[in-house]
């Protein structure tokens, strides 16, 4: 189990506006995705409907606040590789949501989209598009 | 037309929604007076999709879907921002032509986690 003790990052919070931005930061696969992938929560705050979810406004206004005062962003291939499939995942369901056939594995009938149903989809919308 | 220069309104760095909705909140009152906007990205450092989506994107939610790919264009985006720009559009297209189940569905999505 990680301790507090384990932890020799420097943690913030980066809801609070006033902390300095670090010099440098190494960004996750969650956060790529909340910043740089179009999800359609940030399409829900349009005429108020619903409060925008804490990832579409946190993650940006402190990327925003960072990268303005200059701090250096870093991330692995690894993480690239995980922020692809993150983004592949989200299109397959919109697009598995948006299909009234909603194509299912035998096994999956009635599950809501998981990484089965994610599976079926990549080959079955592949097939489909060529 | 009329040419915004998003450096110049929002600066190098167009990240967060706040921002989004600034130019947002530019863009329409051009488009109801009728004139087409050109919106001009050199100079943007930084374009992340949650600034194009409430800059952008959101303007699908009342506007129709052909006016705005007529009447807002875009220029001085490398490539690779303009492939964002254009599945911002195709995305906001998606969102807002579906029936109110679907949307509630779509806001569901996320990445897995």
């Amino acid at each position: 189990m990680i301790t507090p003790a384990h932890v020799r990052a420097d943690v913030v919070d980066i809801r609070a506006g006033s902390m300095p931005s670090p010099e440098s930061l190494v960004v996750d696969a969650n956060v790529m995705y909340w910043v740089f992938y179009p999800n359609f929560a940030t399409l829900s705050g349009v005429r108020g409907r619903l409060p925008q979810q804490y990832q579409t406004r946190f993650y940006p206004n402190f990327w925003s606040d960072a990268d303005g005062a200059g701090c250096e962003f870093y991330t692995a291939g690894a993480t690239l590789a995980e922020f692809a499939k993150l983004s592949e995942f989200a299109e397959l369901e919109a697009r598995w949501l948006l299909d009234a056939a909603r194509p299912t594995p035998p096994n999956q009938h009635g599950a809501s989209f998981n990484p089965a149903i994610c599976k079926f989809c990549r080959y079955h919308y592949s097939v489909q598009s060529s | 037309m009329t040419r915004i220069q998003v450096a110049g309104m929002i600066g190098p760095i167009c990240v967060s929604s706040d921002d989004g909705n600034t130019l947002n909140r530019a863009i329409r009152p051009l488009l109801d007076g009728g004139e087409s906007v050109l919106l001009d990205f050199a100079g943007v450092k930084t374009l992340a999709s949650v600034f194009l989506n409430t800059a952008l994107g959101a303007l699908y939610a009342d506007y129709d879907h052909t006016r705005l790919d007529s009447g807002v264009a875009c220029e001085g985006l490398s490539a690779a921002n303009e492939s964002v720009v254009r599945l911002v559009r195709r995305n906001a297209v998606k969102f807002y032509s579906a029936r109110q189940p679907e949307q509630d569905a779509l806001l569901a999505v996320n990445c897995g986690e």
